[in-house]
């Protein structure tokens, strides 16, 4: 390898800094043991937000609660809609064959209807969801929220187990088949087990995107239904305090973990 | 072998993709224990029978039987057939063994029987020892034999081959060659294989069944293709051939002269010809011989223009007086008494020389 120089070592070593320097700090501070409304200051090295956070004075509890229950049904059903739908697809297409042209059109055109959420602006999305919800006259909370979530985690799941299907063509399963599988045999020895991690992927990435939202999460929650960014927003708006600080940080180190099980699973499945 | 009952027949079997006949309503009959290659340029439906006989491609027109069984409508897992896919299609997150034991597996067999019929199946492709590799581990080789162990450990009525070798370098093309006929003969199975390499087909086959745009061209055993092709497409796909064309002159009972520009050549005709048609000569390149003197029947003179020579062979190009240049070749041996630019005279066994009609040339694009 070529030896780098030293321009290449400061802009690298000064893009991270700038990546990582707002993350440092939340999780600096989040040791503070200044009791400021807005501390600005490091005065000392403390646990005492983590205790708060346990304690759970202001309802952070409850938003986690409500949090990691849309995420697991979110995931649950876009996982199981998305795979679902890439499956189907597959197949059709190869049913259709080569030569059948228009068939094909028309899939690609509700293909594009699958995924196009992707593009379409949170906000709009949020309002749309609030609008249905309100026409169809749904009590906002945990309902509406899965709903919603279930809907924009659909496409990357979808996306994401269609790619590994197409990598491995419908050759493996016809072999199967011809090994004497029947076909929904051939379907949970061979097919299942080679996109378990592109389905397990889409999930994880499901749940880090539900956890994650706010805008959506904003419209269509309802008053007891409130996630942990909706918290973590409401109470930002009185200034960030160290207990927010440390629910990052407890954050943070919940999606590493996360990050590192799908890495090391992805591992295992190739060796 | 013809006497014995076709193993399996296809009859009238039509497949098209849309517009596009692929298929144009084939005949064959396979025969217990024989080794049939289906030979053809790419695209010529190869690939497509062998997929309708797996049972893989539904919606055509025709009939199969399997030992005078109806098949058509049996879905590929009831069919006494097993496949080796051109890209193995070996299952990527099972071991060797795993992936051996599949079909039988399949079948409910126990595990201990499944445990020694695949030990058999990998000692008998010489693969003892590696059974709890993944295939990501094996060599090209390698995945080419666990392909036809999973196949045959099924102990099939037909095996089907489409173009199993095609990855291969050429040494262990050649070498695999030989296994896979070894293995044939020994099991007795049917093989029916795909390729569009022409020395492999003649190399392994009982016959060859030689195909074109959806239709077979001529089916038969490999010196009679050779030797005796029935059409221009059958010549020219097969070996290297010198095309005299040219319109018969005059004809008697199987013999007959064609009238190549200038030239009157004698042949001899295995097909009714008449005075006016427009027919071919095919002239195999090593039956080709030259003189520098005339020999025999035929007085055919040309001037030598060039020399080559490719392992253990000398190719000769020979012009003839209409310009026409002719390709010989011969076993380097004695020192060649002709040298570039003298006049040679050919000269070779009449029989050898297949005259077939021009026409069926026309479609050949």
């Amino acid at each position: 390898m070529k030896k780098n120089g030293i321009g290449a070592k400061i802009y690298l070593a000064v893009l991270l800094f700038m990546m990582y320097l707002p993350i440092i700090i939340v999780v600096l501070y989040s040791f503070n043991a200044s009791t400021a409304r807005v501390p600005t200051v490091f005065t000392g090295f403390s646990l005492q937000w983590y205790e708060a956070l346990f304690d759970d004075q202001r309802g952070y509890g409850e938003a986690l609660k409500i949090s990691l229950q849309v995420g697991l049904l979110s995931v649950l059903f876009s996982t199981l809609l998305g795979s679902l739908g890439a499956l189907g697809q597959a197949r059709k297409r190869i049913k259709a064959g080569i030569g059948n042209q228009l068939l094909r059109g028309g899939q690609s055109f509700l293909e594009s209807l699958v995924v196009l959420p992707i593009m379409i602006p949170e906000i709009i999305l949020g309002v749309a969801f609030m609008l249905l919800f309100s026409l169809l006259k749904l009590p906002s909370g945990i309902f509406t929220l899965v709903i919603a979530h279930t809907t924009f985690c659909v496409p990357y799941v979808y996306l994401l187990v269609k790619s590994r299907l197409a990598t491995l063509g419908d050759e493996l399963e016809l072999a199967a088949r011809d090994l004497g599988a029947f076909p929904a045999r051939a379907m949970f020895t061979i097919t299942l087990p080679l996109i378990r991690p592109a389905v397990l992927s889409g999930a994880l990435l499901s749940l880090a995107m539900s956890l994650d939202d706010f805008m959506i999460s904003f419209f269509v929650s309802g008053a007891n239904s409130t996630t942990l960014p909706l918290k973590i927003y409401s109470s930002a708006r009185y200034g960030v305090s160290s207990q927010i600080n440390a629910l990052c940080t407890v954050m943070l180190l919940f999606v590493f973990l996360l990050v590192i099980i799908s890495q090391l699973v992805l591992k295992r499945k190739r060796g | 072998m013809q006497v014995k009952e076709p193993l399996l027949t296809l009859r009238g079997i039509q497949k098209s993709y849309g517009d596009t006949h692929v298929l144009k309503g084939i005949d064959l009959d396979i025969y217990p224990g024989e080794f049939l290659t289906l030979l053809g340029p790419s695209g010529c439906g190869k690939t497509t029978t062998l997929r309708v006989i797996a049972g893989l491609e539904t919606d055509h027109a025709g009939k199969i039987t399997l030992e005078g069984e109806d098949i058509t409508a049996l879905p590929p897992e009831k069919r006494a057939i097993n496949t080796v896919f051109q890209n193995l299609a070996l299952f990527p997150h099972m071991n060797v063994e795993k992936n051996i034991g599949y079909g039988l597996k399949m079948r409910g067999m126990k595990k201990d029987e499944i445990a020694r019929r695949v030990e058999n199946a990998l000692s008998m492709v010489q693969l003892d020892g590696q059974g709890k590799k993944m295939p990501s581990q094996l060599s090209g080789g390698q995945k080419q034999r666990v392909a036809l162990a999973r196949a045959l450990v099924l102990q099939p009525k037909l095996l089907l081959l489409d173009e199993p070798l095609s990855a291969l370098d050429l040494n262990l093309r050649r070498h695999m060659q030989g296994e896979l006929k070894r293995m044939q003969k020994e099991l007795g199975i049917a093989f029916l294989y795909i390729t569009h390499d022409q020395e492999e087909a003649l190399n392994m086959s009982d016959r060859v069944a030689l195909m074109r745009d959806g239709q077979f061209i001529q089916i038969g055993a490999p010196a009679e293709l050779y030797d005796s092709p029935e059409s221009l497409f059958a010549a020219a796909f097969m070996g290297q051939s010198n095309i005299l064309r040219g319109v018969i002159g005059g004809c008697s009972e199987g013999k007959a002269v064609l009238e190549v520009g200038g030239l009157s050549i004698p042949c001899v005709t295995h097909r009714p010809v008449l005075v006016g048609d427009e027919m071919a000569l095919c002239l195999r390149a090593e039956r080709l011989h030259y003189a520098p003197h005339p020999t025999g029947k035929i007085h055919i003179s040309g001037i030598l223009r060039e020399h080559t020579y490719i392992g253990g062979v000398q190719r000769t190009k020979i012009e003839l007086p209409d310009g026409q240049i002719l390709l010989a070749q011969r076993q380097i041996d004695a020192q060649d008494e002709c040298s570039v630019g003298s006049r040679v005279f050919l000269w070779w066994d009449m029989a050898a020389a297949a005259l077939v009609p021009w026409r069926d040339m026309n479609h050949e694009n």
